[in-house]
């Protein structure tokens, strides 16, 4: 006959073999579930994402601002997103260029292009009048590059030139603009050189073109204009921003469109025969 | 009685004179005791005519020469002076042997005997210096005795085996001296070249100087042909430039010119006769004081205002210094290849290399902005028209008539010979175009033609607008008297120029950068820049 005693521990046991048992059940439940909400975030974050970029692309195919949800003039894409794209006309003192390779060259709007220029004479009706000077930051890291700068005056009857040669470039024969070595770092993105752009220079001229002159094939560069006033614009900026509403995941995904104003090849614009 | 005495007194004295005299005369002097030529000897034993010299009978005119005969040979040879050349008119002058004879031989030769004078002729504005060696030809560059009058030795010449005199005869022309300083080698028509020149007094003073330069397949003297140039001025020595605008092409012979005033002229190495001669330079042979000088046609050329500049290829302009404006919106002041607002000039391969005789700076900015060797990318050219179809709205035109203010597409090759509506329009031409007529766009509204290929026609003398294509062909057959000119721009990666104007002072090609085109066509002729941040 077993004792009490025996039954005791036999019962002891037990409790604990189900105790490990049930912990182990309920922890891989557990990493199941968090596991499954990782793979839900990242799925709502492309989600988000995704309505995002669209929302910019209905903006930009209306014209108009966009609401994301359902109903007339919206973007529907179901219930559980939301959102808008919107055109963002803040300004700012600062424009910092796209990536540019060699031979590329940006048109900069000293003036801006949809207030000032006249569609029926196809002219600007200003040129640049602030009294402020610019200053072009441009060379990032590890490239050397040049700059040439045209100037066009409002009704193109007028051209001025200048060649921003840092002391890297010596392949190029001749100086031009004073040319500060940095490093410099301006708004995040750091650059090798600077120049100033006087007010005198620029003043009457509506567009900067600045081309890339550099030997390294693979160079690639973004250009920062700053001034003590805030540029005109340089594009459209859309930004689009979409809300995922599934369950308990709210993720949300802010993206920038800039479209750039019209922009002169350099391959169009460089006599070349 | 004593007178009696006194005769046989004599007689008998002379008696005894009489026979010591014979004896002396027969035995003693030729007589049974006479030497020959050669012969040893005390003191008076010899034949007559000869001496007893050193112990031996010897002709007293050489008493060195055991043959007694005293022969030898004058011999020389006439050269001109410096470095005892061989040269007219000094080789064929009259060397005269006095008594023996007379020749005008280079070298010449005259056997003799004795002692001798031999002279010489001397041609009019030189003079005449002798070197002389006896038994020898050692001497001739030792500094000559002045003079045309020279004694022989029979004593020095006949002493040895060899028995000659080597007399040379040394003629110096009594001329200064002239040399080129860096004349060019090539001169273009109708450029005006500085012929700069060193006068120096030599054996004779500067007193006039000069220049001649005279087609060289004519020639010089004797020809005595028209010159192409002959100037002179009266003046001392020194350096003195003549100034040659050449009206043909052609070779010709350039030579410099110095008096010494009515005795002696040189003149490079064209020359007919006395008193003229060669001149000798800076080395002595007269190379230097004549130059051949090419004249040559530069042939058509181009120039660019206002604008940055790509060259494909190598850039090696050939230009007559004095250029000539295109028409008013050239400045002939400016002889670069771009000009007025220009920007950087970039060169495919090597720029004025090798430098020709004229190279053309590639702007006037100051200092000049150009890089060679500069490869371009330019992914555009060749691909716009992929580029408007994927991504620009577009107009599909199949004739002609391009829509204002957009981009037109028209497939096929046309021929251009009327100005086109609708301006400002962009077309692009799936194919090749050919502009034929004399101005195109004569109104300069803005315009934009891209296509693969781009012909203007021998009639088209200019064309306005922007053009662009992957080839550009400029036709032409013959020389005309106008060239093309773009106003707007021209952009191609293989250009094509047959055109050839018979006037090579102005530019052949004439490009004028339009930057209102640019402005006029902003929202068309236009890429599209995006960039996407996400910012969340």
């Amino acid at each position: 006959m077993k004792s009490k005693k025996q039954s005791g521990q036999i019962l002891l046991i037990v409790l604990m073999l189900l105790t490990t048992a049930l912990t182990i059940v309920f922890s891989t439940a557990f990493k199941s579930t968090t596991d499954t909400q990782i793979t839900k975030l990242e799925q709502e974050s492309q989600r988000a994402l995704a309505a995002a970029e669209a929302a910019i692309e209905e903006r930009l195919r209306l014209g108009t601002d966009v609401v994301i949800g359902a109903g007339g003039g919206q973007l529907n894409l179901g219930t559980a997103m939301s959102g808008y794209a919107t055109l963002d006309t803040s300004s700012y003192n600062y424009y910092i260029s796209p990536y540019l390779r060699k031979d590329d060259q940006l048109t900069f709007y000293l003036v801006d292009y949809i207030s000032q220029y006249n569609t029926t004479t196809r002219e600007f009706t200003t040129g640049y009048s602030s009294g402020n000077d610019i200053e072009v930051y441009f060379s990032q890291n590890p490239s050397c590059m040049a700059l040439e700068f045209t100037l066009i005056n409002r009704d193109g009857t007028s051209v001025k030139r200048f060649l921003a040669n840092p002391v890297c470039d010596a392949f190029i024969s001749g100086n031009g603009l004073v040319v500060s070595s940095g490093p410099f770092t301006v708004n995040g993105e750091t650059f090798n050189y600077k120049v100033t752009l006087s007010a005198a220079q620029l003043s009457g001229n509506s567009l900067l073109i600045a081309r890339v002159i550099t030997t390294i094939p693979t160079l690639t560069s973004k250009i920062e204009f700053t001034s003590l006033i805030n540029l005109p614009s340089q594009g459209n900026v859309v930004t689009g921003e979409a809300q995922s509403l599934t369950g308990d995941i709210k993720v949300t995904k802010e993206v920038n469109f800039i479209q750039q104003y019209p922009q002169i090849p350099s391959d169009f614009f460089l006599t070349s025969f | 009685m004593q007178k009696t005495r006194l005769i046989q007194f004599f007689t008998q004295h002379f008696k005894v004179f009489f026979v010591c005299t014979i004896l002396y005369l027969g035995v003693f002097n030729n007589g049974v005791f006479a030497r020959p030529c050669n012969s040893l000897c005390t003191l008076h034993e010899c034949d007559p005519g000869l001496i007893c010299s050193s112990g031996r009978c010897r002709n007293p005119s050489c008493t060195q020469d055991n043959s007694c005969s005293c022969a030898y040979t004058i011999q020389g040879t006439k050269v001109g002076m410096p470095g005892n050349q061989s040269i007219e008119p000094f080789i064929s002058q009259t060397v005269t042997v006095v008594g023996v004879g007379s020749s005008s031989n280079n070298p010449y030769s005259f056997p003799t005997s004795f002692d001798k004078t031999v002279n010489v002729t001397i041609p009019a504005g030189s003079r005449v210096g002798y070197t002389r060696c006896y038994n020898n030809t050692a001497c001739h560059n030792d500094p000559p005795i002045s003079g045309s009058s020279a004694d022989i030795s029979a004593q020095n010449a006949a002493k040895t085996a060899s028995k000659y005199v080597d007399l040379w005869w040394h003629f110096t022309p009594l001329t200064p001296n002239c040399e080129q300083l860096n004349w060019p080698s090539t001169v273009y028509i109708g450029d005006t070249v500085s012929l700069n020149t060193s006068y120096v007094d030599d054996a004779g003073p500067v007193t006039d100087v000069g220049l001649v330069i005279y087609n060289t397949s004519i020639g010089c003297y004797p020809q005595n042909p028209p010159a192409e140039l002959n100037q002179s001025v009266t003046t001392t020595q020194g350096d003195r430039a003549f100034n040659w605008t050449p009206s043909a092409v052609g070779t010709y012979t350039a030579y410099c010119r110095a008096w010494n005033d009515g005795i002696a002229e040189c003149r490079g190495d064209c020359v007919d006769a006395a008193p003229r001669y060669p001149c000798k330079g800076s080395d002595g042979n007269g190379l230097d004081a004549k130059k051949t000088i090419s004249v040559t046609d530069p042939g058509p050329w181009f120039k660019v205002k206002d604008a940055s500049f790509h060259k494909v290829g190598a850039l090696n302009e050939k230009v007559v210094n004095n250029i000539a404006a295109y028409d008013a919106d050239d400045d002939a002041t400016k002889r670069f290849v771009t000009f007025g607002e220009s920007g950087l000039t970039t060169v495919e391969g090597s720029y004025n290399s090798p430098a020709d005789p004229n190279p053309v700076p590639a702007n006037n900015n100051s200092p000049v902005w150009n890089v060679e060797n500069y490869t371009m990318n330019q992914p555009y050219l060749g691909s716009y028209f992929e580029y408007v179809t994927s991504k620009k709205e577009f107009t599909t035109i199949s004739s002609l008539v391009p829509q204002q203010n957009a981009i037109n597409v028209y497939t096929g090759n046309p021929t251009i010979n009327s100005d086109l509506p609708n301006a400002p329009y962009v077309l692009i031409v799936n194919g090749d175009v050919t502009i034929d007529m004399a101005t195109f766009n004569a109104a300069e509204s803005a315009v934009a033609i891209i296509a693969d290929q781009i012909t203007f026609s021998p009639n088209t003398t200019a064309a306005n607008g922007i053009f662009i294509a992957n080839t550009i062909i400029v036709d032409d057959t013959v020389a005309q008297t106008t060239g093309l000119k773009i106003k707007g721009n021209l952009i191609t990666k293989t250009f094509t120029n047959s055109r050839t104007r018979s006037d090579n002072t102005k530019p052949t090609i004439f490009v004028v950068f339009q930057p209102k085109y640019y402005i006029r066509l902003l929202p068309t002729l236009n890429i599209s820049l995006y960039d996407w941040r996400q910012v969340q």
